[in-house]
């Protein structure tokens, strides 16, 4: 036998790790959302702000909101926030072993009460918002 | 009339005689009834006894046989070769741990980060109990599911985080934390802390969730970890809000 | 109590550096920023994007919005919301936890954004101060050139 143990051999990481694997990039997908998560609120506060300010700072957003490019940011904001909305209800409630009566709620259950949250304030916001002056 | 065959490629790395690995080719005959394990065997005993690695049980209760089947975290006595007929199936060793020898990996950082969450009944009075503990099936029922993990590692090698932060704990033996921190009769929650919610803890895990998904065993380490986040968080807060009451 | 065995790979912390540590807090913030968000960023989001294809009638009008964010409520709502979802955007790309400002400007999710952004600034100076652009024509092309010249293929080398 040789003087000394051979050393571990260490492979290098292989990243492209999220790339290849379907898990992994939609992981990634899923963290990248975020910034949407992050720029619709600034949108929404956009839109809260100037309407405090006044009638022509409101306008003036408002046509900055409505160009096509701006069409196109919302659609795309509008899949990504959906898709976080999607992950989180599957993933959030497993911080928790919820209990009703000493019974585990089924995971299908504690989503079902998730979606019907969801939908509930999805619907009064848009009432709110819609039902017009 | 010839038996089908499938090819398996091994990832071979000897030290004493290679500087780089290689994978090489094994041709196998098919039986739909094999696991790769068993294709391994083959090639041990009849065309290649240079090739090293790890098996035991060959039941999947052993945890020895983690390897890397295309690309994925399999116990190699789990893989069945029909999964993968006709094509190759390319063996490799377990991922994100340093190689010793062809398909044999280097366990010595999981070995030494285990002991640091005390995997043991925990309890405070001196001197053995006078009467064994006594649990009821719910009780049993809050750990069981994290008591099953056998150690197999594949969450590691699935694990993001460990692959680029290697000091990360890792998703089983957080899961143990909490198979005894959640135990009725453990009362080490306290003794635990520090490192399950120190750095290198829980607070590493991006809940990826791989873990959850490579475990032969359903242990669902991802799952643990989010509870020890909430816990540790809502310990946290009770610690600001009510100072008095820490311990 | 048992000592606990530390040899190489962990490091033991002291419990006072976990008391200490605000991450539970950041996780909290997190945790009920990404709720808000999955709760009632999507309809928002869906209302945006029909207020930019022109759908509902005078939803949208100034008055109608002004008085609806008069009510005390609606500011505390607005500011709630966009204040955990920012918050939690925050917690998600700087990865808060102990982590320092060596390992927080490595990861890629935190500085891929930055560099576009240092990026288009400076596109945005070139674009009006040396080629004259007028001030439209300079914001898009600082916005393109940030996106375009940003080191995208970082995401997927080792």
């Amino acid at each position: 036998m040789n003087a000394g143990t051979p050393r571990p051999y260490r492979r290098p990481p292989h990243f492209a790790w999220w790339w290849g694997h379907r898990a992994y990039t939609l992981f990634v997908a899923r963290e990248l959302t975020s910034i949407f998560v992050a720029a619709t609120a600034l949108v929404l506060l956009g839109f809260a702000w100037t309407a405090v300010q006044g009638p022509d700072a409101y306008a003036a957003y408002v046509a900055v909101m409505t160009r096509p490019a701006a069409a196109v940011f919302h659609a795309v904001a509008l899949v990504a926030v959906v898709y976080h909305a999607l992950t989180w209800w599957t993933l959030a409630p497993r911080a928790a072993a919820v209990r009703v009566d000493g019974r585990r709620l089924s995971p299908r259950a504690v989503l079902g009460g998730a979606y019907a949250a969801w939908a509930a304030a999805s619907a009064v916001v848009a009432w709110l918002v819609l039902r017009g002056p | 009339m010839a038996e089908p065959t499938i090819t398996l490629e091994v990832w071979r790395y000897r030290p004493e005689q290679d500087t780089t690995p290689h994978l090489q080719p094994y041709q196998v005959p098919y039986r739909p009834h094999w696991v790769v394990l068993d294709a391994q065997n083959y090639i041990k005993d009849h065309l290649d006894g240079s090739v090293a690695y790890r098996w035991s049980c060959r039941m999947g209760v052993c945890g020895s046989c983690g390897m890397t089947i295309n690309g994925v975290p399999r116990l190699s006595c789990a893989a069945f070769l029909k999964e993968y007929f006709p094509r190759p199936v390319r063996v490799e060793p377990l991922a994100t741990f340093p190689v010793e020898r062809d398909l044999i990996v280097d366990l010595t950082d999981f070995l030494e980060k285990l002991p640091a969450v005390r995997p043991w009944i925990v309890r405070h009075e001196a001197g053995p109990p006078d009467a064994e503990f006594r649990q009821t099936p719910e009780e049993l029922e809050a750990y069981r599911q994290f008591s099953m993990c056998i150690n197999c590692l594949l969450c590691y090698a699935a694990c993001p985080v460990y692959a680029l932060e290697p000091r990360f704990l890792g998703p089983a033996v957080l899961a143990l934390a909490a198979r005894y921190t959640l135990d009725s009769r453990d009362q080490g929650r306290a003794d635990r802390h520090p490192v399950v919610a120190g750095p290198d803890g829980v607070w590493d895990c991006t809940f990826v969730g791989e873990c959850t998904t490579v475990c032969p065993k359903d242990v669902d380490p991802a799952g643990a970890i989010q509870r020890l986040k909430l816990a540790s968080a809502l310990d946290w807060l009770r610690g600001v809000v009510l100072p008095w009451g820490r311990r | 109590m048992v000592p606990v065995p530390t040899r190489g790979h962990v490091r033991p912390p002291d419990a006072d550096e976990v008391a200490r540590s605000t991450e539970p807090l950041w996780w909290l913030l997190f945790a009920a920023g990404g709720t808000v968000a999955a709760l009632v960023l999507p309809v928002h989001a869906l209302l945006h994007l029909a207020l930019a294809l022109g759908l509902p009638g005078d939803a949208f009008a100034h008055a109608h919005v002004a008085r609806l964010l008069a009510h005390p409520l609606a500011r505390v709502y607005v500011t709630v919301v966009v204040g955990l979802a920012f918050l939690a955007w925050t917690d998600l790309a700087l990865g808060a936890g102990g982590a320092s400002w060596g390992q927080v400007l490595s990861r890629r999710l935190t500085w891929l954004p930055l560099a576009m952004a240092v990026l288009a600034v400076a596109n945005l100076v070139v674009a009006r101060r040396v080629l004259r652009m007028n001030p439209r024509r300079s914001a898009i092309t600082a916005v393109a050139m940030g996106v375009l010249s940003a080191p995208w293929p970082v995401l997927v080398l080792p």
